[in-house]
């Protein structure tokens, strides 16, 4: 009897000791899914969901985290300041080379939003030679610029290139630069002003994507959240679809402008489906083709150390 | 066993054999030290994990560190290769046409500019320069570089082919056999974008064992790093750069040939440009399932290292590295010496309180085994001392209770003995006794007083069972209760009390204390009964009566008491069944002697009638009965008609002329004659058809056996008495021999009276034949015959008439 209680103290003490040993499980509190945004209306699906909360109903808690140009949501996603981006695809080209991450949903591709913008002495691209034109330097901005010049015969040799950033190339205009690179809202300021559009990315369709990236160190730790983000999406597009007007609302609101402003023209979204072919390697259109196009870019201007491997990069195993 | 046969192999004494304790300090011993072995052995195998698993982290983390620095190098030497080769010092240079280019000022400005660079590094940078589209190199810092075609290069080759800039193998210079590693990058014209030229820069791979041996003992002690190839060269080596450039087992005759035509390795035999390290390739060869292992990174090191490897972005190098596992397990082997040292300090104080409860623990019992030994040599007046309130001190006290007892049991044991011997003594002389008593009265006497006097019992009594079974009635007791008791005709039911219990189970039934037993009812005559047993008195299961016997002291009767009582109570229903079979046979002699009286004195009768009288008379007279008669069949052999009946009662019913049908069905007499056989009723009282004859009010039962005469029944003979069951089959078979004898006599009446009759009519005959022969005429003849006749037969007058037809003169009988 007392062998037995011996040994019985002793399993207990066991235990207590290797009670104490254990390291207490830290209270499992969720993380949210830090997300780079700037102000593009193609990103509206991302307002809507974030003011309806959809993310939440999804299952994943949601911060923005804006930003004023696409480099600077790939600054914040290289030091961790967000775990997702919404940026232009083609930027995410030579990031990848310092920083480990994936593309993993298509929002959408401009189909004459981005455009090039002249004097209104400028007729055509080719009247283009010569002129100053202002693009970003490296980035997409350029690339679309140099596909137009290429489609009409020009080389960057023909024009000078001025480094000027789409925001702001309203203000150049006239001053440093004849023509440039903008988007939406951005063009209206130079419209306003008596330039006119001369070319768009409706001529070079399937080359400007805007993408979800994500950190591939969030995506090994948390694919279930970023699974979540993107059913949500697509949800608040389809919402947004259905309510065309309450949906501007909502974005004209998040993003400080005026409803009325809010536009999806040049804009093709990419739904669910679209998604599927946009990641299909074998795709003529698909988001490999413009890699491939965009590699070729950055290669030319001595802006790549390596060309990436593009299957390890473009992801579509989290749109399920 | 003497010594010659003795087994010469030692046999351990088994552990029961073993002291006391002994067996406690080895239980202690055991108790401490198990657990704390499992407890240790639990201990080192965690500890064991938790160390391997913390190594394990820091290798792997060491590892991914090494490899990020390798990598970053390329990628950084990469970038600025890149960045270089836009330069456009560089690009004019190569825009100028092929023949201007020789002596103008962009050459010596792109001169100024390599030069430039390659004090960047001058410790491994050993040429930096532009090669034309063509592949002819332009401008290098290493004069002999200048003027080289290398469009035969890798390095150059890619660069061409992927637009993108290159970072090389090592590749060993056939000329000096130094290795080196080639960064190239396209230089295009910024008009078109067209590839006019490549950018070059060759690092001493010497950069890649600078980079690695910095991270040796990165984790601690004997922790170092090994960069490996694809082919598993050893590209770098943490401590030992010896090791630079080997493979980590001999490779194969091609396999070393085919890598040296590619220049990736130096001139050299497989035996000197490899180390043989089996493990080590094994584990790398199965990193991706295991990504750690043990195995020995080189052959000059303490051992075998725990390792793991991951692998370049830039290249598809490995870099592994490992700790050696003694040094990260030092903790462990402090922790065993601890643990050993414990075990022993634990293992001296088990040893040393199992010694001091052990004594405490056996000592008493020591002492107690002592005491138990005088007592087994026959001490018994020895005393154990009770030392401890604990078990062994109530063994101690258990112990003294026991010599106590023996003491007292030895005592009391002759007592006992001449107890017993009396008992026997008793019994004995019961037994002699009762074999030479043949009346129940005085053996009953005899048992009850020699059983209370032989054994000082308060009182003892005899009840037997009545005839009908169903009451005891006290047969003898002893003293005044048992005679006041006699006299009283006690008698108790079967059943009821000790007695009627013990009658009716058959068996003993003993009350040792009569006050515990609440169904025990007092006797008042007899108020000093204390126990009580009441033993049957039986032959095999037929219950004859019961001996109780009553003592005055409480539990003064015992089951041994009653056992012994058995056996004498058995030996008096010997006795009694003795006297009653002698009993018996004492009435059937004197009922023969009845009979055969009876014979006798009705042998001389003649005359039935009287003949008939006396035997009822006699009957009743000798047996002994209340009434006696005899029916005679008639000569048509229906009806028994009352022939004779004993005394006055019988003779007025014989003169009342009494008959009773042959078929009478209630009647008894009827029935003995129709079956022959003796009929019995022995309480007419509870026969439901008995039919009482007024003259007779006291009959309680009767018997009715048929007269036979040569097999034929002539009459019944009935007797009656006034006492219920008062014949028995042996009293059936006397009568019936009475009967017999009587229907023998009476028939010799009857012939003796039929004779005498004939004589007489063969007298008278003869007379008037006599007297009509003396007559002379037939007249006168026939006078005489007519007045003779007349005479004989009581008959006057008499007529005679003679019929003429007769043919003979023989008279005709009327």
């Amino acid at each position: 009897m007392k062998t037995y209680r011996f040994i019985s103290s002793l399993v207990i003490v066991a235990f207590i000791l290797s009670a104490c040993g254990a390291a207490a499980p830290a209270a499992s509190e969720q993380l949210p899914l830090k997300v780079a945004w700037l102000v593009f209306n193609g990103y509206s699906p991302f307002f809507i969901a974030r003011e309806k909360g959809l993310f939440q109903q999804h299952g994943v808690q949601v911060q923005g985290v804006q930003a004023d140009t696409t480099a600077a949501e790939i600054i914040d996603l290289s030091g961790n300041a967000a775990d997702c981006a919404l940026i232009v695809f083609s930027d995410a080209i030579p990031a990848s080379e310092s920083n480990d991450m994936k593309i993993v949903m298509v929002i959408d591709s401009t189909n004459g939003a981005d455009q090039l913008i002249a004097s209104s002495d400028v007729n055509s691209v080719a009247d283009l030679k010569g002129k100053r034109i202002g693009v970003a330097f490296g980035s997409y901005s350029e690339l679309f610029v140099r596909q137009i010049l290429k489609i009409n015969g020009l080389t960057p040799g023909d024009v000078q290139l001025v480094n000027v950033a789409p925001e702001n190339l309203a203000g150049a205009l006239g001053k440093t630069v004849d023509a440039g690179h903008s988007y939406d809202p951005y063009t209206a300021q130079a419209f306003s002003k008596g330039y006119k559009k001369i070319a768009s990315t409706a001529d070079v369709p399937n080359l400007v994507f805007d993408a979800v990236a994500c950190n591939n160190s969030v995506l090994k730790a948390r694919p279930n959240d970023v699974r979540a983000f993107v059913a949500a999406w697509f949800e608040a597009l389809t919402w947004w679809q259905a309510n065309l007007k309450d949906g501007n609302n909502i974005v004209a609101q998040a993003t400080n402008q005026k409803p009325e402003d809010i536009s999806t023209e040049g804009i093709k979204l990419f739904t669910l489906k679209d998604n599927q072919s946009a990641f299909d390697s074998n795709n003529p259109a698909s988001l490999f083709a413009a890699a491939q196009q965009t590699i070729d870019f950055y290669a030319t201007i001595g802006a790549l150390s390596h060309a990436p491997d593009l299957n390890a990069l473009i992801d579509g195993s989290y749109l399920k | 066993m003497s010594e010659n046969n003795s087994n010469p192999t030692m046999r351990l004494p088994k552990f029961g054999n073993f002291s006391l304790s002994t067996k406690l300090v080895s239980a202690f011993l055991i108790v401490t030290l198990i657990p704390l072995a499992i407890v240790s052995y639990l201990n080192y195998r965690s500890t064991t994990q938790a160390l391997v698993q913390a190594a394990d982290v820091k290798i792997a983390s060491a590892a991914q560190e090494t490899a990020n620095e390798v990598d970053a190098f390329f990628r950084i030497t990469l970038s600025a290769t890149r960045v270089k080769a836009q330069d456009p010092v560089i690009v004019n240079y190569l825009l100028l046409p092929a023949d201007q280019r020789a002596g103008s000022v962009e050459e010596a400005q792109v001169y100024k500019l390599l030069d430039a660079y390659s004090r960047e590094d001058l410790l491994y940078v050993n040429s930096i320069g532009v090669i034309d589209a063509n592949g002819k190199s332009l401008a290098d810092t290493s004069q002999a570089e200048v003027g080289v075609d290398k469009s035969d290069r890798v390095y150059y080759q890619q660069a061409i082919k992927t637009g993108l800039p290159y970072s090389s193998e090592l590749i060993f210079s056939e000329v000096t056999g130094k290795a080196s590693i080639y960064f190239t990058a396209p230089i295009r014209n910024p008009a078109d974008g067209s590839i006019i030229g490549v950018f070059r820069t060759r690092y001493d791979a010497g950069i890649l064992q600078s980079i690695v041996s910095k991270n040796a003992n990165l984790i601690g002690d004997a922790s170092l790093p090994v960069l490996l190839d694809d082919n598993h060269i050893r590209l770098a080596h943490g401590v030992l750069p010896d090791l630079d450039y080997k493979t980590i087992v001999p490779l194969s005759a091609d396999a070393l040939a085919k890598l040296q035509a590619d220049h990736r390795l130096p001139a050299g035999t497989a035996q000197q440009l490899s180390t043989n390290l089996p493990e080590f390739e094994a584990g790398l060869n199965n990193v991706d399932k295991q990504p750690f292992f043990i195995a020995e990174l080189h052959e000059q090191g303490e051992g075998t290292e725990e390792t793991t490897a991951v692998k370049l972005k830039s290249h598809p190098w490995i870099m592994v590295f490992g700790q050696t596992n003694t040094v990260f397990l030092a903790p462990i082997q402090a922790q065993a010496r601890t643990s050993l040292i414990i075990a022993i300090i634990l293992a001296a104080l088990a040893a040393a309180l199992g010694f001091v409860v052990a004594q405490s623990l056996a000592g008493p019992v020591v002492r107690l085994t002592a005491v138990a030994d005088r007592i087994a040599a026959g001490d018994i007046e020895v005393q154990a001392k009770v030392e401890t309130g604990d078990e062994v001190g109530i063994l101690a006290g258990t112990f003294n209770k026991m010599t106590a007892q023996l003491r007292d049991f030895i005592a009391t044991l002759e007592l006992r003995v001449a107890d017993r011997t009396k008992a026997l003594a008793t019994s004995a002389e019961v037994s002699r006794r009762l074999s030479t008593i043949l009346d129940q009265k005085q053996l009953v006497t005899e048992v009850v007083e020699q059983v209370q006097s032989s054994f000082n019992y308060y009182h003892a009594h005899i009840y037997l069972l009545n005839e009908a079974g169903d009451e005891l009635v006290l047969a003898g007791g002893t003293g005044d209760a048992g005679q006041t008791l006699l006299a009283r005709g006690h008698k108790i039911l079967k059943g009821k009390g000790l007695v009627g219990r013990a009658a009716e189970k058959n068996v003993p039934v003993l009350v040792s204390d009569t006050s515990k037993n609440p169904d025990w009812l007092p006797n008042p005559l007899l108020p000093e009964t204390k126990s009580e047993v009441a033993v049957p008195i039986s032959i095999g299961d037929q219950a004859l009566g019961v001996l109780d016997v009553q003592h005055n002291i409480t539990d003064g009767l015992q089951q041994e008491d009653a056992n012994l009582l058995l056996s004498i109570a058995n030996q008096v229903a010997v006795a009694l069944q003795n006297i009653r079979q002698y009993e018996n046979t004492q009435k059937i002699a004197a009922d023969m002697g009845v009979v055969a009286n009876v014979g006798i004195a009705t042998s001389t009768i003649t005359d039935a009638t009287l003949l008939l009288q006396e035997v009822v008379d006699l009957s009743k007279k000798s047996f002994k009965l209340y009434h006696a008669h005899i029916y005679l069949l008639n000569e048509t052999g229906d009806t028994l008609e009352l022939t004779s009946g004993a005394g006055e009662v019988g003779r007025q019913m014989v003169s009342e002329k009494r008959s009773i049908p042959l078929d009478s069905e209630q009647s008894l007499v009827a029935r003995a004659a129709r079956t022959h056989e003796g009929v019995v009723v022995n309480d007419v009282t509870a026969a439901p058809d008995f039919l009482p004859n007024p003259l007779l009010p006291d009959t309680r039962s009767e018997m009715a056996v048929p007269m036979l005469a040569a097999g034929k029944v002539i009459g019944v003979l009935d007797v009656q008495s006034e006492t219920v069951n008062r014949f028995t089959d042996v009293d059936v078979s006397i009568q019936t021999t009475l009967a017999s004898q009587v229907a023998v006599a009476l028939q010799n009446a009857r012939s003796f009276s039929q004779t005498q009759r004939q004589v007489e009519r063969e007298t008278a005959v003869n007379l008037i034949t006599q007297r009509i022969q003396s007559t002379t005429s037939i007249e006168a003849a026939l006078k005489v015959a007519a007045r003779e006749l007349g005479h004989a037969l009581g008959m006057k007058p008499t007529l005679v008439s003679l019929d003429r037809a007769a043919p003979t003169g023989e008279p005709k009988d009327n």
